[in-house]
């Protein structure tokens, strides 16, 4: 034992296997909305129980060995563990399948295996330095194995697979409205607040009276500002044409005004600040050197002020995203539509089905967008 | 080349420039020297039109800048500033090429033009040309802000404070080089300091401002051995024709005789060789062309002060 990290393994794989031990590990309900019965590890693994603990038990031995490599040995060890657990699952429930309505839902123990498979994860990460590609690779290869056993139909008896399957359509119409949604959001807050951000950078005076106002829409509560919209846009959607596009009090006219709203600030303060950032004394040297307002706009101030700027987009997407969710508060469909119905409905698998695929949007996107944001950076400064 | 007649600047009822006149000829180094908050720097960004004029015509190559696009001309003056204002995100090569870019020059024309710049100011093109301005030090970063400046080939050079910004070392070396620069290539050039040891020893004629109005000009000689008035006098803090030392040559004063010596009166300036005569345990110091004694410096120098007296 070397390091703080290895402490940490060992605490990560000990907790691990006492959660894995005696907490209830799934739960199987004969319908959707009954409560089911809890089901510990033991009792439905049997002796494959061995296997796990026993996986951990190395990883807590690798935090011993001074080798370097033990690190990925560990990681490997727990995607294992997880990948095992997923396959071993629907395998061994068949007994207590009942009915074709019958379906497995996930309970505490599982989920605190994921907590400690994600901890060895992140912990191994911060120890391979090398290797982008080897990174790379343990990061995706998991999500491409799971994947595949779901394709392959193993995980149909989990409650959220059912789910899935029954409203395969409305997901993907939603999924779809969501992703609207959010990319007609975000670009309409990006038309209205990165000139509004430019004005109040280059007049000073309106600084205050731009960003003001912007920080007050920020601070009101997301349901507060669908309630103030719902008035006035229903009194719109009684004219003939607007109606006809589908402007009303619900529906997607309060979501998409009130996501845009909230997108204002973040972009339009990053461009400020973006623009603020830009050495003054650069500017005057460009000016003194005879280049007009325009070339030192674009060839200048845009490029210098660009990294700020595009945080702020990245930021505006993250959080719309997540915003959406609301539409479905107000019938304007997007995965919300989910969470709620489930939450009408008391069915928290309903509610992950919704939940889940946003959480997978929102990380995807900020990658997404940092990957891109540094290839432009880069790219600016040569 | 630059003609400044009543010029006049104000701020509301703040004067910053108050009236001034000056006349700067062709290829000479002209020093606006003065403490701070004078007007030295608005004068200066009057000609470029950086900052508009209240009352009072600038001519510059004989026409009255109110004629000529204010673009245009900036493009044809040099432009130096004391944060210096290297583009960040632009290697060096991009930094010097800015304006000939600007004036549409063939690529080959720039590319040649800026290895020569670089050479100019005693920076190697293959080490610096794709280099960032975040891995310059602050004497090279201001190398490059000269270089960028003459890049174009500009007749007239403004320069604000240029060395300001870097360490008195360094300082030094620059204002030597660009000294010998600047008498090479016959460029006139304005430049604002509030240094005297600066201004004496670059300067071709030195302009003193003070709350907004011209106090004197005059070759540094002029205003050393006369000073107009008690403040003129406390800014070259009275050492009057001490300071004007460093600028004499030895090779000016030397005695003609026949010596086997090996060094050069012409290394020499008269500073040095007073130190040297001062500290050292002869009583004359003798150089290939000839000979200098305490005496004959201080003869010669008298001379010179009695010629201004009158």
């Amino acid at each position: 034992m070397i390091k703080s990290e290895d402490k940490q393994i060992v605490a990560v794989g000990i907790l691990s296997i006492l959660n894995f031990i005696f907490l209830p590990f799934i739960r199987i309900k004969p319908n959707r909305i009954s409560m089911g019965e809890l089901i510990g590890s033991i009792e439905l693994l049997g002796l494959n129980v061995i296997v796990i603990i026993l996986l951990w038990a190395i990883i807590i031995a690798l935090s011993f060995y001074a080798k370097k490599w033990r690190y990925l040995l560990q990681m490997l060890g727990a995607i294992g563990i997880g990948i095992s657990i997923i396959i071993m699952i629907p395998a061994q429930s068949k007994e207590y399948l009942s009915s074709p309505s019958s379906r497995i839902s996930l309970s505490s123990g599982f989920y605190m295996q994921l907590l400690w498979i994600y901890l060895v994860l992140i912990i191994g990460n911060k120890n391979i330095k090398s290797r982008r590609l080897l990174k790379t690779l343990i990061n995706l290869v998991p999500i491409g194995i799971i994947f595949y056993i779901f394709s392959a139909g193993l995980l149909d008896d989990f409650s959220i697979v059912k789910e899935f399957v029954s409203k395969k359509n409305q997901f993907f119409d939603n999924l779809r409205i969501h992703s609207a949604l959010t990319i007609f959001s975000v670009l309409t807050g990006i038309i209205i607040s990165l000139p509004l951000g430019f004005i109040a950078y280059k007049k000073r005076s309106y600084e205050n009276k731009i960003m003001l106002p912007l920080s007050i829409i920020e601070t009101i509560p997301s349901l507060s500002l669908f309630g103030i919209l719902l008035v006035p846009l229903s009194k719109l959607g009684r004219i003939g044409f607007l109606n006809d596009l589908g402007i009303s009090g619900i529906g997607w006219a309060p979501a998409y005004i009130a996501l845009t709203l909230y997108t204002l600030l973040p972009i339009g303060r990053n461009t400020l600040a973006g623009f603020s950032s830009v050495d003054k004394g650069a500017i005057e040297a460009a000016k003194g050197m005879g280049m007009k307002p325009l070339e030192i706009l674009f060839k200048i101030e845009l490029p210098l002020a660009f990294p700020v700027i595009f945080t702020g987009i990245r930021i505006a997407f993250t959080q719309t995203i997540g915003g959406a969710v609301l539409a479905g508060l107000v019938g304007g469909g997007g995965l919300g539509t989910f969470v709620f119905l489930g939450l009408a409905e008391a069915s928290p698998d309903l509610i992950l089905l919704g939940v889940i695929p946003i959480v997978i949007l929102t990380i995807g996107i900020d990658i997404l967008l940092k990957i891109s944001g540094e290839a432009i950076r880069s790219g600016i400064y040569d | 080349m630059i003609k400044l007649s009543n010029v006049t600047k104000k701020y509301g009822n703040f004067v910053a420039v108050d009236s001034i006149s000056m006349d700067i000829k062709q290829g000479e180094l002209m020093v606006i020297l003065g403490p701070s908050g004078c007007g030295k720097s608005t004068t200066l960004r009057l000609i470029n039109k950086m900052v508009t004029i209240s009352e009072g015509d600038i001519l510059v190559r004989g026409k009255n800048i109110v004629d000529i696009d204010d673009v245009e001309l900036r493009k044809s003056i040099g432009y130096v500033i004391q944060s210096i204002g290297l583009f960040p995100h632009m290697s060096v090569e991009k930094n010097i090429a800015t304006v000939p870019t600007l004036l549409n020059w063939e690529k080959e024309t720039i590319s040649k033009r800026i290895d020569k710049m670089l050479e100019l100011v005693g920076l190697s093109p293959e080490k610096y040309k794709e280099k960032k301005p975040a891995q310059l030090s602050g004497g090279e970063a201001q190398r490059i802000g000269v270089a960028r400046a003459l890049a174009a080939d500009p007749d007239i050079l403004l320069m604000d404070e240029p060395f300001g910004a870097v360490d008195p070392i360094n300082r030094l070396r620059l204002q030597r080089e660009f000294r010998q620069i600047q008498q090479n290539l016959n460029k006139t050039v304005l430049f604002v300091t509030h240094d005297v040891e600066e201004a004496l020893l670059i300067a071709d004629r030195i302009c003193i401002m003070n709350h907004g109005k011209i106090i004197q000009i005059g070759t540094p000689e002029e205003i050393s051995i006369n000073p107009k008035n008690e403040f003129v006098k406390e800014f070259f803090k009275g050492e009057g024709i001490l300071s004007l030392l460093s600028r004499k040559k030895a090779i000016d004063y030397v005695i003609p005789r026949i010596s086997n010596e090996s060094k050069s009166a012409n290394d020499f300036n008269l500073k040095e060789v007073i130190t040297l005569l001062l500290t050292g345990e002869a009583d004359e110091l003798i150089f290939k062309e000839g000979h200098l004694t305490l005496n004959e410096i201080s003869r010669a120098l008298r001379g010179e002060i009695n010629e201004f007296k009158e």
